[in-house]
């Protein structure tokens, strides 16, 4: 038996913006478009913005020729920004859409775990949900019932089993919701920006519980924004860049590919803002962040060096003042403190 | 009590490291993904694989159809037997109809009951892929459970107004014969018809949200076509067969033969009925699973 668990081969997905993937609400707007779109095309040839057919219809390659092998057991993060392709992706994997050229085997059941909570009816109870849930994310229903108090213990809502979710607070309904699909047991994962939800407490369970997945040697593909989340669940990144892989390696070469692209982002000018607090006797005008080898970035990799440089102005020389500097994480749930 | 949990899954983790390895190669499912192109199978076998996710879907729809409703399942009765009351009271009585020499009431009460099962499942059916969108983008599984199992969840009504035709035969005196036998067929005739109307009109409501508008108009002008108020037996051969090509007229003939006893089998046009139902049915089908493809990015 081979050991790929997923081998993606020049995989495309084309999506149509300028025709029918105008989501036309009425018969009606279809046949307006019918009759209005040969004037809107011809003036684009007239006024030299499209050349031939084919660039009329304003078309988008979502994915364009992706290709990658992802043995079995591996965690591998996908990265990009937004509109890079990962979603889709993902979506082709799990069959919820088609590819338009290419193609892609998987062995193994999949599990797939787009978005939290699809599924769950608010009339039903937590109980009926659980049943209903994991049964459409491909659960058998014996499987269900022998991890049903697993997963209610895990959701933390032993006391509201029985109530229809529609009078759970969200965060109670985003719990049970994960904790289902935290207890899909199949052979290739594929997780979309999901990999934890509630408070601070309930989302270091989840990235428990993700760690663990990853752990129990499944083949799992996360995509995700948060970079430092990537680098301690996979091993292996791949950053999508206009629907292409730019970066196939190490998740460590994949993220530091992928925050080089992000560096061209302008920074604020301090120095010029006037919605500032304080009594002005020592300004802070500036601050540089520069990487390892000294050129100015907007993002750090994680384990490699980094220099601060705060420019001050206004600073007397009889003055005494304290500096003190904070590192917060951006979900606010865990900082460094830094002096 | 997170302790006992990671305790857990640390002793259920051992045996997942080692199962998926060599021996058990032939259980591993190889999922070939492709862009579609040319014909399409009807992928029964892989929705007989997802049996259990349909009968999930049928029982969400059974417990969800009446909640927050005073009158609850009721209502499965109430439809049918006040459109019996209207109809006996103006057709019956005022434009004295002929019902085949049965009283009005349970003439046209054996008719609205698979009627009502019928318009019911389809304007139900025809609306499942664009009620429950979140779950086609977000979720792969065989689209066709949506609307099947939207279409068999009418099954609980059927049987609700059904216990009160029967008691109507008690009041009545009508005493079914063997011809009863039949009954079961008749039902799935109309499960069938209901079942590829909601097929096509499901499927192109992804695109065209006109069908909302357009199914209470086509199950309107359906329920007058469709001999309820009145009899087919006022058409004469071979017009009478002809009527078949509206499945729902040889579902209504049998019904009413079946269990009523009206003087003909209707065999003839019970078959016109069949056929068609079946046609619609295969093609819903197909042309279901071959725009199927597009809902996700469509709907």
């Amino acid at each position: 038996m081979s050991s790929t668990a997923i081998q993606v081969e020049n995989l495309g997905k084309e999506y149509r913006i300028g025709g029918q993937q105008k989501s036309f609400n009425t018969l009606g707007e279809q046949v307006t478009d019918l009759f209005v779109s040969p004037f809107r095309r011809m003036g684009k040839l007239l006024r030299g913005q499209a050349t031939g057919a084919a660039e009329l219809d304003e078309k988008f390659w979502a994915l364009q020729d992706v290709s990658f092998a992802i043995k079995r057991g591996e965690a591998v993060g996908i990265i990009g920004r937004n509109g890079a392709g990962k979603s889709t992706l993902l979506k082709v994997l799990s069959r919820i859409t088609d590819p338009t050229v290419g193609q892609a085997v998987i062995r193994g059941r999949v599990g797939s775990l787009l978005e939290v909570g699809t599924g769950f009816h608010p009339e039903l109870t937590g109980r009926e949900n659980v049943f209903l849930n994991g049964a459409i994310l491909g659960m058998r229903k014996a499987e269900i019932a022998r991890k049903f108090d697993e997963i209610v213990a895990f959701a933390e809502i032993e006391k509201f089993i029985n109530t229809p979710v529609k009078h759970y607070s969200s965060g109670m309904y985003v719990r049970l919701a994960f904790s289902v699909a935290a207890h899909l047991e199949p052979e290739v994962l594929l997780v979309d920006e999901v990999l934890a939800v509630g408070d601070l407490a309930f989302q270091k369970k989840c990235l428990g519980k993700m760690d663990d997945v990853t752990q129990e040697g499944r083949t799992v593909l996360f995509v995700s924004h948060n970079m430092a989340l990537i680098q301690t669940l996979c091993q292996r990144g791949i950053f999508l860049q206009n629907g292409k892989v730019a970066a196939d390696g190490t998740v460590t070469e994949a993220v530091g590919a992928y925050l080089k692209t992000l560096e061209q982002v302008e920074s604020q000018d301090l120095a010029h803002r006037t919605d500032r607090q304080g009594s002005g006797q020592i300004r802070l005008i500036g601050i540089d962040v520069l990487n390892g080898s000294g050129e100015p970035a907007t993002s750090l990799v994680t384990g490699k060096p980094a220099r601060f440089i705060f420019h001050l102005s206004h600073v007397m020389s009889d003055m005494y003042f304290v500096f003190v500097f904070l590192i917060i994480w951006g979900s606010g749930w865990r900082f460094s403190k830094v002096m | 009590m997170s302790d006992m949990l990671t305790q857990e899954i640390t002793d259920e983790s051992p045996s997942l490291v080692t199962a998926p390895t060599s021996q058990q190669a032939d259980d591993v499912p190889v999922i070939h993904i492709k862009p579609a192109k040319g014909w399409v199978t009807l992928g029964l076998r892989e929705l007989w694989a997802y049996r259990e996710l349909l009968y999930f879907f049928v029982w969400r729809d059974i417990k969800v159809r009446y909640k927050q409703t005073i009158l609850g399942a009721s209502w499965a009765i109430i439809q049918p037997f006040f459109t019996m009351i209207v109809f006996s009271i103006f057709f019956g009585r005022l434009a004295k109809v002929p019902s085949d020499g049965l009283p009005y009431p349970i003439f046209s009460y054996a008719a609205l009951v698979p009627w009502s099962f019928f318009a019911n499942g389809v304007s139900q059916a025809s609306n499942t892929l664009v009620a429950n969108s979140n779950m086609v983008k977000k979720i792969y599984f065989p689209r066709l459970a949506m609307p099947i199992a939207s279409v068999l969840a009418g099954i609980v009504d059927f049987v609700l107004a059904f216990l009160v035709l029967l008691g109507m035969m008690l009041f009545y005196n009508v005493t079914p014969t063997i011809n009863v036998l039949w009954l079961p067929l008749f039902l799935l005739l109309a499960l069938t018809t209901s079942l590829g109307v909601s097929l096509w009109l499901a499927a192109m409501n992804v695109q065209f949200r006109d069908v909302r508008y357009v199914v209470p108009f086509i199950i309107q002008i359906w329920l007058f076509i469709t001999p309820i108020a009145y009899s087919s037996t006022l058409l004469s051969e071979p017009w009478h067969t002809i009527y078949g090509i509206n499945p729902m007229a040889g579902v209504v003939e049998g019904f009413r033969w079946a269990l009523l006893g009206t003087a003909t089998a209707p065999g003839a046009i019970v078959a016109v009925s069949a056929i068609v139902s079946l046609v619609i049915l295969i093609s819903g089908a197909f042309y279901f699973r071959r725009i199927e493809k597009t809902f996700a990015d469509v709907v």
